[in-house]
């Protein structure tokens, strides 16, 4: 009698045990995706934001930060969604190069538009396919603040970012919409997509 | 008589049956939006819609964008925001009605407030004192309201001048103008003029709003069309996810799904 009491007490203590550790397990894994946000996003808006850098260095300082902190070939192959699978092997190295140039263009665009806002990483939760989300705001002097939530992911032990979410609206379902259209419009022609990509970076260098 | 109504309505029922039985359930988190980026939207207009697109980017560069840049050189922010504020707090009415009927309890509370203090400590809602506070405004439309209760979006449109909206967003965005009082009181004292100018500004602040993030995307994008289509569909998922309610406590803000291939 005394015995199955016992049991029971071990039993309880292990089964609790079961439950508790896995949360508090994704508690430290989130935690430590809020510090990789917190410490990658300020580094970037203090190179960002200071007048002394180029624009070239900028840039090139960004792209380095891009490839350190974010999957950018999970980035590129969600941006062209079910037409991945219909881009030749042989392309896939210049469409990855192609895209990471885009991105970086797209957003060096920006850069004048950043003017010494606050940045804050406010919370973060474990998604139940194992990604993270951690929540963020950009806080202006003047106006409202601007909600900004990234997606981060393991990869091989390491953090990566792999979707950035402005405000409720997602960059990469953004991206592969507009990426779908082009093909779409061009009679299902990938290759189309790629000269679009090669121009627009073209243009925003000039 | 009374048959004639009831006929009409049941045929006005089964018009817009199969247009809004396209999807339902938009509340939730669902992915089919996602899925197919291009494909995933229902845009039989699609045609139109593009011509539609078209000239509304005429009359924003030709039209909108030189009047808000005038109106933006002659205001100062500070006067811009108080302007916005007012033109705001004047919708609470229309807020909350779309809460009640929500069932959204603490979004009626949240207006309430927001409206009792910025009405009275906030000089007639020029001051929005109440996000200072943490009471932040919440958007609400019939649009949102009619998701709630679970009709889909039914065919994307664009509409001339106003821009790009599922049809039931459309409907619930002339709803709203139905049941604002503001407009009620002044059709009612024969000073329409004055519900004009009133709809005329609330229009005009939008467009200010949206100004700048529309030149952006139109710069960084492929095709602005698909860009914004799909931009709507995202924002209209999170506003009905009450993203904004969740904004502040962090952990529970509504993400779009990563859908992989």
């Amino acid at each position: 009698m005394k015995n199955t009491k016992n049991m029971r007490a071990v039993f309880l203590t292990l089964f609790s045990l079961l439950i508790i550790l896995p949360i508090f397990a994704n508690a430290q894994a989130s935690q430590k995706a809020e510090s990789f946000v917190e410490n990658r996003v300020q580094e970037t808006l203090n190179f960002v934001g200071d007048s002394s850098i180029s624009m070239a260095e900028k840039k090139a300082k960004f792209e380095k930060m891009l490839n350190a902190s974010f999957d950018m070939k999970t980035v590129a192959r969600f941006a062209l969604g079910r037409f991945w699978r219909k881009l030749p092997k042989s392309d896939q190295a210049r469409y990855y190069d192609l895209f990471e140039n885009y991105i970086v263009n797209v957003y060096a665009q920006r850069f004048d538009e950043y003017s010494g806002q606050k940045f804050n990483v406010t919370g973060s939760r474990a998604e139940q396919n194992g990604d993270y989300i951690v929540f963020s705001e950009l806080r202006p002097d003047k106006g409202a603040n601007v909600f900004v939530d990234w997606r981060i992911r393991e990869k091989g032990g390491q953090l990566k970012v792999i979707d950035v979410i402005v405000e409720g609206i997602s960059m990469s379902v953004t991206q592969r919409s507009d990426f779908a259209s082009v093909i779409q419009r061009n009679g299902g022609d990938i290759s189309a997509l790629l000269d679009f990509l090669d121009k627009q970076i073209v243009a925003s260098k000039n | 008589m009374k048959t004639l109504k009831i006929s009409l309505i049941a045929l006005l029922l089964a018009f817009s049956a199969p247009a809004f039985a396209q999807e339902d359930g938009t509340a939730s988190n669902d992915d089919s939006y996602y899925e197919e980026g291009y494909a995933g939207y229902y845009d039989p207009l699609e045609g139109v819609n593009r011509q539609i697109l078209k000239f509304n980017n005429v009359m924003d560069k030709y039209v909108f964008y030189p009047i808000i840049d005038g109106y933006r050189f002659i205001v100062p922010s500070q006067g811009r925001k108080v302007i916005s504020n007012f033109l705001r707090n004047l919708k609470s009415p229309v807020d909350l009605a779309n809460q009640i009927l929500q069932g959204d309890w603490d979004g009626m509370k949240n207006t309430a407030f927001r409206f009792t203090v910025n009405t009275f400590a906030g000089f007639g809602g020029t001051l929005d004192v109440a996000a200072w506070e943490g009471y932040e405004h919440e958007s609400e439309d019939f649009g949102q309201t009619m998701a709630v209760w679970g009709i889909g979006d039914g065919p994307y449109l664009v509409i001339p001048f106003l821009g790009p909206a599922s049809l039931r967003d459309g409907v619930g965005y002339g709803v709203d103008g139905l049941m604002d009082p503001i407009n009620h009181y002044y059709n009612n004292i024969d000073e329409k003029h004055i519900a004009y100018k009133y709809n005329g500004a609330s229009i005009f602040e939008m467009k200010n709003q949206l100004s700048d993030f529309e030149k952006s995307q139109k710069k960084n994008s492929f095709d602005y069309y698909s860009a914004l289509r799909s931009i709507i569909y995202q924002n209209r998922q999170s506003e009905i996810a009450d993203y904004k309610k969740h904004k502040s406590n962090g952990t529970s803000r509504f993400v779009p799904q990563y859908e992989e291939y």
